[in-house]
């Protein structure tokens, strides 16, 4: 945002309270009506219009300034800087302390000091109390704050200096170290806010940079006071707190007492939070002075210590347009200037460099690195952090706040355990690929061949090399920005019903989730049999392939590197990003003195689609009254319905097992009602009196496949029934798909249906064909594919049955027995070369026939069968 | 930063403040700094260029902020920055690339031309090239 490009003076004055309120219920307004539009996230705190005006204001300023003063680091400075040694101490201390932290806003800890000790004036910001407490906050005893080194280490600093070129600073007033605390750092949060420039004073528990370097070094050395210059004059120095030297920066806090508390400091809002004991200590270990030469090795784990990430920001390079003091430390990239002593990646002393008010973007590299590619992929405050940074009312209201502040709730992304399993496993493996390049680019500063390779040579991705020093205008997009488009992204693949709104998704990712072995098992087991093992498997069966072949390729180890959860470890959660799904009622908008409705579409109510629905009401209408195209239209509408019923079906059969045992019986009941109302939908009657409709829909190739897809699924007896009527009806159904060949596919469901069924069902199937269409039927089915399945099968359960039950009533066999008799000589009256072969190859049919027809018979029968699969 | 999104959703981001050629649908090409982008992939380009191709010439025409609505962008990749200027084109300068586009494209209307006549004295109907959009 705007507002992160210039440092702001102190002169500039604050809002007054009054007009600010008055504002702010206004924009409030606006907000509403800007949330509506784009989603609740893009309006936060954007409050430009006071941002963009202070700017210009400040433009102005610096105009008249001529710029001397305005730019932060002549050639001429540096070399002072350089030269000078104690006596740029001064130079420094007074930019340092014009130095303002930004985002105390957030930070509950803040907010609970301001609401107490502080004055009335907001802008106002730190007192000594809150210091006090601040300190007390991140003490030792209190270091849960700070131990979510991964999340915080993916945040970048966001700090505003605030300029006071003209106010003269005492000279005794030594550096203070300003910093956040990583964790309480936002990257995103990037608000430039004016401040009253009264100065607070330090408590006398506030220990300067300096004081901390000397408990550092254990020496009283007060020549090298601006760790740029420590560095330049003694290396030796460089090492001391570097992160190599596994100097951790708690082990440090607890260590130092506190120091001497300097004078008449302008201690920033922020102040509070760096706290004597923890902020400096953390910022010294990782402003630039602290940095080794050679290049960083990685840190040790993906949680490098909370520390090392968040110093990383100093380091970055600064925007020229700030308008800092001569004199300040903080040597600016930028391009006139030489950056002799100084690295690009190395910025201010302090780690303060003045682009660090644009937030998270100006990570170093190191940063990046560290934090983005090392660390532990949540990005912004973890959920355990997220108590810190609450928006408090007041916040919103009154302050120019951080554009885009995120909602409490913190950023969605956050947690890995929200990811689809699959993607989880590919952040996992893009950390891994990070971890490695950053293990290879320490090992070659300089690496991509960018001009002025330092330490950090290996430059982040992120920044593009070269451009590193002189790309004044990077980092345009702040942290806050770019987590609320990724969130906007993100919450458009949340889905109520990712069955239905992304199935190929869900299919091709998520298998796991529907499709682990269990629950392939129990479906499985709760229709017997898959009744279209080829159709319904597909996916499943070419993703295990996929995921197979992906894991014989990976090594064993990456496999199981995440926390234990990778790929089949546990069971897999849903999917998308859990962010809190709003419902809003639409409320078409409405202007006042205008006709008509204007048509407004926003994030929450998109524009809507052309309603079908209305169309196909009205052709029902126009079509009323012609006579065969009507009936066969209202038919497919009919087939229509069904297969959406089936659907719905399935969708139920899915949900059932993942919801709770009460919800399953709801489900399984309104499951019921459906098979029901699919059965009623052919309109058959038990006694065959009423084929037609159903006739009808069975030469339609898509009924056909649809009746093939809820045989399985019908109660018994109506499966019978249909497929009684099927084969009551053979011959005509046999003529009719001899274009579409959908009857061999059925022959799957009409066998299960068999499977499933007892001696009697056996008897009418077999009678229907028999006895059927004058005969005809037994003719055609055995010259038929289907026909010669849906026998093979029947004499297939029957052997089954008479192999178990004992106890078959003897009528029944004989009736059974006659009926065998006949398809045997139909099977040997029929031509060899007109046999059509099953779909499967039929098993202990001959046992079967052998039972009621002569030796002679089932001999020439079974030689008939046998040349028929050989050929 | 946020590393936590799904691969492919708003990887854009990543892209911020890098150096970027873009194709667009008109088939200009434009390359710029990437400043700023919204979900529609709307972008912000910045020190924009728009790099004109001949044979084995090209020129840049400076373009300075270009924003460019998501929909147009046919492609967009990062440009290597160390071999940037390793192309193995020549550089000419805008007035030359611009004449040497004219021609280029006369040429190919002519082309057109030939192919749809030659085609209709075989008795083809001429199918519009779906590659061309009118803008």
């Amino acid at each position: 945002m705007a507002d992160t490009f210039f440092g702001f003076d102190a002169d500039i004055p604050g809002e007054d309270d009054l007009g600010l309120s008055a504002e702010a219920e206004l924009e409030e307004d606006f907000d509403r009506l800007n949330e509506d539009t784009f989603g609740s996230g893009a309006v936060d705190d954007g409050d430009w219009e006071s941002n963009h005006k202070k700017l210009a204001e400040l433009e102005e300023l610096r105009k008249k300034d001529g710029g001397s003063q305005a730019i932060p680091f002549s050639h001429d400075a540096m070399g002072q800087v350089r030269g000078q040694g104690l006596g740029v101490a001064e130079d420094m201390e007074r930019s340092i302390n014009q130095m303002m932290l930004d985002d105390e806003f957030d930070d509950p800890a803040i907010m609970s000091i301001r609401k107490g000790p502080l004055s009335p004036d907001r802008y106002n910001t730190a007192s000594p109390p809150a210091l006090l407490q601040a300190e007390t906050l991140i003490s030792p005893g209190r270091q849960s704050i700070w131990s979510s080194p991964s999340r915080s280490a993916l945040m970048g600093n966001k700090v505003t200096i605030l300029q006071r070129p003209t106010e003269p600073t005492e000279p005794r007033s030594l550096p203070m170290e300003v910093g956040i605390p990583s964790t309480f750092q936002d990257s995103a949060i990037v608000s430039a806010v004016p401040r009253k420039s009264s100065p607070p004073l330090l408590p006398s528990s506030a220990r300067t940079l300096e004081d901390i370097e000397r408990d550092l070094r254990g020496s009283g050395s007060r020549a090298i006071p601006s760790p740029p210059l420590g560095r330049a004059i003694s290396p030796g120095g460089v090492s001391f707190a570097s992160p190599q030297s596994n100097h951790h920066p708690r082990g440090g806090l607890s260590m130092h007492p506190i120091g001497t508390p300097p004078r008449n400091t302008h201690m920033p809002p922020g102040m509070p939070m760096q706290g004597p004991g923890g902020m400096p200590l953390q910022r010294p270990l990782h402003s630039p002075h602290t940095l080794p030469p050679g290049p960083h090795p990685p840190p040790p784990g993906p949680h490098p210590p909370p520390g090392f990430h968040s110093a990383r920001p100093g380091m970055s390079t600064p925007p020229p347009q700030h308008p800092l003091p001569r004199g300040h430390p903080t040597p600016p990239m930028r391009p006139p200037f030489p950056r002799t002593p100084l690295r690009p990646g190395m910025v201010g002393p302090m780690g303060f460099s003045p682009h660090m008010m644009r937030g998270g973007e100006r990570m170093s590299p190191h940063m990046m690195r560290g934090g983005d590619r090392v660390g532990s992929p949540g990005p912004g405050p973890g959920p355990g952090l997220m108590p810190f940074m609450p928006r408090s009312p007041f916040q919103h209201s009154r302050m120019p706040p951080p554009p885009h502040q995120g909602p409490p709730g913190g950023s969605p992304m956050n947690d890995t355990a929200l990811l689809h399993p699959y993607h989880r496993q590919i952040l996992q493996q893009r950390e891994q690929q990070f971890r490695q390049r950053q293990q290879r680019g320490g090992h070659h500063p300089g690496g991509r061949g960018m001009p002025g390779p330092g330490p950090h040579g290996n430059r982040n991705w992120r920044e593009p090399p070269g451009f590193h020093g002189g790309d004044e205008y990077a980092g345009l997009m702040t942290q806050r920005e770019k987590e609320w488009v990724v969130k906007i992204q993100m919450l458009q693949l949340q889905s109520s019903n990712p069955m239905m709104e992304d199935y190929y998704y869900q299919l091709a990712g998520c298998q796991d989730v529907f499709w682990t072995p269990y629950t392939k098992k129990t479906m499985k087991s709760d229709k017997l049999q898959s009744s279209n093992p080829m159709m319904e498997d597909y996916y499943y069966q070419a993703y295990m392939s996929k995921k197979m072949a992906q894991e014989a390729e990976r090594p064993p180890a990456q496999g199981t590197s995440g926390e234990g959860d990778g790929p089949g470890s546990s069971p897999p959660k849903l999917i998308t990003p859990q962010l809190k799904q709003e419902h809003r009622t639409y409320k078409p908008a409405h202007f006042e003195h205008t006709l008509g409705r204007v048509s407004v579409s926003s994030v929450n109510n998109p524009r809507k689609l052309i309603d079908f629905a209305a169309h196909a009401e009205e052709d029902h209408d126009m079509k009323s009254g012609i006579g065969k195209d009507h009936r066969r239209r209202e038919l497919l509408l009919l087939i229509e319905k069904t297969y959406s019923v089936m659907l719905e079906l399935e969708d139920i059969e899915k949900k059932v097992m993942s919801v709770s045992e009460e919800e399953r019986r709801s489900l399984l009941e309104a499951r019921i009602g459906m098979v029901h109302q699919i059965y009623n939908n052919f309109g058959l009657t038990a006694d065959g009196s009423n084929d037609d409709q159903f006739l009808h829909w069975m030469c339609i190739k898509k009924g056909k496949s649809l009746v093939g897809r809820v045989l399985p699924i019908l109660p018994r007896d109506n499966a019978a029934t249909v497929v009684t009527c099927m084969l009551r009806n053979l011959a005509i159904l046999i003529r009719k798909d001899t274009q579409d060949e959908v009857l061999p596919h059925l022959s799957s469901s009409v066998s299960h249906v068999i499977r499933n069924s007892h001696l009697d069902h056996l008897t009418s199937f077999l009678q229907a064909i028999i006895q059927g269409n004058d005969g005809a039927n037994l003719t055609a089915a055995v010259q038929n594919k289907f026909g010669m399945s849906v026998l093979c099968s029947l004499l297939t359960r029957a052997e089954t049955l008479f192999n178990t039950d004992v106890d078959t009533p003897m009528e029944e066999e004989a009736l059974w027995g006659d009926l065998v008799g006949q398809v045997c000589k139909e099977l040997l009256s029929v031509p060899e070369s007109n046999l059509a072969s099953p779909v499967k190859p039929p098993t202990g049919i001959t046992n079967h026939v052998s039972r009621f027809v002569d030796k002679q018979t089932s001999s020439a029968l079974e030689q008939r069968l046998r040349s028929l699969h050989g050929v | 930063m946020t590393m936590n999104y799904m691969p492919g959703t708003a990887s854009l981001i990543e892209e911020i403040d890098k150096k970027l050629l873009v194709v667009l649908r008109d088939g200009r090409t434009l390359i710029g700094f990437l400043r700023s982008i919204d979900q529609f992939a709307n972008l912000v380009l910045h020190k924009t260029i728009e790099r004109i191709h001949v044979g084995k010439q090209y020129g840049d025409i400076p373009r300075g902020i270009f924003v460019v609505r998501g929909e147009n962008v046919v492609l967009l990749g990062e440009i290597d920055l160390d071999n940037e200027n390793k192309l193995p084109l020549q550089q000419v300068s805008i007035d030359e690339i611009l004449e040497a586009q004219r021609t280029e494209q006369l040429a190919k209307q002519e082309e057109e031309k030939a192919k749809v006549k030659a085609m209709r004295e075989r008795g083809l109907q001429p199918q519009p090239s779906g590659m061309q959009e009118e803008f």
